[in-house]
C-alpha cells in the first residue's frame, strides 16, 4: 500500500490527537470517578476561595489515581484528612470548618462539578 | 410540725436552735439531718403549701444588662422551693473545678472534691440515683441522636463527657417527700408564708432575730442560736443587703462581694450543625434510657490548654428546614439525581425501615453549646428604692454581655467537636452564619439556675461566707444553696448545692455541739 506524505502526516497527527483525547478521556474519568466515591458533605455551591498554601497540585491528584488506583486514592485521602483533623490542619471555608486537603480537593472538584 | 405566721398555735417566743430561711432543696436538705435530734429547728417559707401568685409577686424586679432574667416565674415561693419544678438532672462537679484556674479570675474553691465526696454520696441516696454510675466507664459507649459515643472513646479523642442522670420526680421533689415526716416531727416546725424581711444583728457580729410579716398584715420575730440563709442566690443577697441598719453595706459586705459574681448556664442554641457521614444503622430510642443522660465536652486537655470555661455540647435532631435547601441551594433537579446516585437503595430501604420502627436515623445533628460562666463582678444584683408588698427593696439583676472567655469558649468548642468529628470521620460540622458574624452570642436558652453572689472564699476580701459556709464577720450566720459557689461548673447545680447543704448540717450540728459543752 502506497502511502502519500499527505496521508501520512494525517493519519499521524488524528492518532496523536486520538492518543491524546482518549488519553485524557481516561484520567477525565478516573477523576470523575475518584469524586463520585468520595463521600464528602460540603456542598460546592458553599465553596469560598481562601488563601492557603496548596499542599499538592490537581496533576499529582491525577498521576495518584493513575498509579494506585481510585480505590487506593479514596484510602488514601480519607486517611490523610482525619490526620490533618487531629493535627489542627483546619480552615474555615465560609461557614464550614474543613482540613486543608479537603479543601484542595474541593477546589479541584469544582472543575469536574 | 406545719405552721402558718398567722396560726394561733405558733409560739414566737421559742428559742430555736437553728432557725433555716427556705424550705427548697438546700434548706430541706439541712433540716432532713436535724430530724429525731434534740434540736428545735424552725423551717420558714415565704409561701405556702401550693404556689400563690400574690406570694409570687413579690420575686418581682428589674433587669438593666442586656440579658434577661425572669424573676418570677424562675423560682417558686413555696413549700419545697425549686424541688417540684426541677428537671431532676444530677451531674457532680468536677475535681478541677474546686482549683485555682489562673485563666479564670476569682476561679478556685476554698475545699476539695474529696471535701464534698461523701456528702454527693449522701445526696446520691436522697434522690434515687447512684453515685458509682456516674463514673462507669461503659456508659459513654452509649449512643444518642445517630452520634455513637463509642467512636469518641479512643486515645486521642478532644472530647470527653459526663454522665448525667435524672432523679425520679417522686424523689427529686424534696418538698412532697419529706412533707410526712416534717409535719409528724417534735422538734422541726416549719412555718409557712412567713416572709423574712430583716436579718436583725447585734453589735456583737452576732443574729439575734429575723422579722417576719405575711400578706395579710401578721408579724413576728424569731429567735435562734443559728441562721442558715437557704432562700436561691437572689433572695439571699437581696436579704443580705436589705439588712443594713448597722452597716449601709448590708451584712457581711465589707469586701462588696455580696450580690456580685452573679452567674448562670448561658445557652447558645443551634450554633452549629453536624452533617453526618452515612448512618451505620439505626440509633434505637430505648438505649437511652430515661434516667440517663451522657453529654459531651472538650477533655481537660483541651480546656487548659485552650483557657476554657467548662461546656456542654448539647445535640439534638435538626428542626430546620430540610436540609436538602442547605445543601443544593436551588440546584434540586441536577442534584437529586446524584444524590440517587450517590445513596444506594440498601441505604434508603434502611432508612425507610428505621423511620417506620420509630428509630433514629438523622443526618444533620442541631448543635448547642451550654457554658459555665466566670464570676465576675459585671454581673450583680442591687437593691433598689422601690419596695414589695411587705416593704423589702426589690432587686435589680444586671447580667452584662458575654464576656471574651465565655465567646472563646463558644468558638473553641464548635472547633473541637469539628476536629474530633473529622478525625472520626464521624461528620462535619457548620458553624451557623449569625455566630460567625457575632450575632447569635445572646443567650437564647435561658436555665434558671442562680448562682454565686455570696460567694465562698478563704479570705473576706474576696467572699462573702468560708469554707463552711459562715459569713464572714457574723458568728451565727451561714448560707446554703448555690449562691455560695464560687464557680458556676456547666452542669446542674441542684446535686451540688444538696450535697454542699448535708456538709453544712454537719459542721451547724458540730457547732452546736461545741456550744452546748461550753455552757
Amino acid at each position: 500500500m502506497k502511502i502519500n506524505r499527505r496521508t501520512f502526516f494525517i493519519s499521524g497527527l488524528a492518532s496523536t490527537i486520538g492518543l491524546f483525547y482518549f488519553n485524557k478521556k481516561i484520567f477525565y474519568s478516573d477523576i470523575q470517578l475518584f469524586f463520585d466515591n468520595f463521600e464528602n458533605l460540603i456542598p460546592l455551591n458553599d465553596f469560598r476561595i481562601i488563601r492557603i498554601k496548596p499542599n499538592f497540585s490537581q496533576q499529582e491528584l491525577f498521576h495518584r489515581i493513575k498509579n494506585t488506583g481510585i480505590q487506593e486514592s479514596i484510602l488514601f485521602f480519607e486517611k490523610l484528612i482525619k490526620n490533618e483533623y487531629q493535627h489542627d490542619k483546619l480552615v474555615y471555608m465560609g461557614n464550614w470548618i474543613v482540613s486543608e486537603t479537603e479543601y484542595q480537593l474541593l477546589k479541584i472538584k469544582i472543575d469536574y462539578d | 410540725m406545719i405552721n402558718n405566721l398567722s396560726s394561733s398555735t405558733f409560739d414566737s417566743h421559742i428559742q430555736y436552735d437553728v432557725c433555716i430561711i427556705g424550705t427548697g432543696p438546700a434548706g430541706i436538705s439541712i433540716a432532713k439531718n436535724f430530724l429525731s435530734t434534740d434540736y428545735r429547728v424552725i423551717m420558714l417559707e415565704s409561701g405556702g403549701m401550693t404556689p400563690e401568685a400574690k406570694y409570687q409577686e413579690l420575686n418581682k424586679g428589674e433587669n438593666s444588662g442586656p440579658n434577661f432574667l425572669d424573676l418570677v416565674s424562675s423560682r417558686l415561693r413555696v413549700f419545697g422551693g425549686n424541688s417540684s419544678i426541677w428537671a431532676g438532672k444530677c451531674v457532680p462537679f468536677k475535681e478541677h473545678e474546686f482549683t485555682k484556674k489562673e485563666f479564670i479570675p476569682l476561679s478556685g474553691w476554698p475545699i476539695s472534691f474529696n471535701d464534698l465526696k461523701n456528702y454527693y454520696k449522701e445526696a446520691s441516696k436522697i434522690l434515687g440515683i447512684s453515685f458509682e454510675r456516674f463514673y462507669r466507664k461503659t456508659y459513654s459507649k452509649e449512643t444518642f441522636h445517630g452520634i455513637s459515643y463509642k467512636e469518641f472513646d479512643r486515645k486521642d479523642s478532644f472530647l470527653s463527657g459526663f454522665a448525667i442522670q435524672t432523679s425520679s420526680y417522686e424523689n427529686r421533689n424534696l418538698g412532697e417527700k419529706f412533707k410526712n415526716k416534717l409535719k409528724q416531727s417534735q422538734n422541726i416546725e416549719v412555718l409557712l408564708q412567713a416572709t423574712v424581711t430583716k436579718i436583725n444583728l447585734k453589735e456583737k457580729g452576732k443574729i439575734s432575730t429575723v422579722s417576719v410579716s405575711d400578706l395579710d398584715g401578721n408579724k413576728s420575730t424569731i429567735n435562734s442560736k443559728l441562721f442558715v440563709l437557704a432562700c436561691g442566690a437572689l433572695e439571699n443577697s437581696r436579704l443580705l443587703l436589705s439588712s443594713n441598719s448597722l452597716s449601709k453595706l448590708g451584712i457581711g459586705n465589707n469586701s462588696n462581694f455580696v450580690g456580685k459574681c452573679f452567674m448562670s448556664h448561658p445557652g447558645i442554641n443551634k450554633v452549629a450543625e453536624i452533617f453526618k457521614f452515612r448512618s451505620k444503622g439505626c440509633i434505637s430510642k430505648t438505649q437511652f434510657s430515661n434516667d440517663y443522660e451522657y453529654q459531651f465536652e472538650s477533655n481537660n486537655y483541651e480546656i487548659f490548654k485552650n483557657k476554657m470555661l467548662r461546656h456542654g455540647l448539647v445535640i439534638s435532631p435538626y428542626e430546620g428546614m430540610s436540609h436538602f435547601s442547605t445543601f443544593y441551594n436551588g440546584k434540586i433537579l441536577r442534584e437529586t439525581s446524584k444524590l440517587l446516585k450517590h445513596s444506594s437503595l440498601q441505604d434508603m430501604y434502611r432508612k425507610r425501615v428505621c423511620r417506620l420502627s420509630g428509630q433514629y436515623d438523622y443526618d444533620v445533628i442541631d448543635l448547642g453549646v451550654a457554658i459555665e460562666q466566670p464570676p465576675l463582678k459585671e454581673n450583680y444584683i442591687t437593691i433598689l428604692e422601690k419596695k414589695d408588698a411587705l416593704g423589702l427593696p426589690i432587686i435589680n439583676v444586671h447580667w452584662a454581655s458575654l464576656s471574651e472567655i465565655e465567646r472563646r469558649t463558644v468558638f473553641k468548642s464548635i472547633e473541637i467537636l469539628a476536629k474530633e468529628l473529622g478525625a472520626t470521620g464521624v461528620g462535619r460540622v457548620k458553624i451557623t452564619k449569625e455566630l460567625i458574624e457575632g450575632g447569635s452570642f445572646k443567650f437564647n436558652d435561658p436555665v434558671n439556675h442562680h448562682i454565686g453572689t455570696t460567694r465562698m472564699s478563704n479570705s473576706s476580701e474576696t467572699g462573702v461566707v468560708d469554707k463552711n459556709c459562715k459569713v464572714f464577720g457574723v458568728s451565727n450566720l451561714f448560707i446554703a444553696g448555690s449562691s455560695v459557689f464560687p464557680t458556676s461548673s456547666v452542669v446542674n447545680p441542684t446535686f451540688t448545692i444538696i450535697a454542699l447543704s448535708i456538709r453544712l448540717s454537719d459542721f451547724l450540728m458540730a457547732t452546736l455541739r461545741k456550744n452546748n459543752k461550753k455552757l
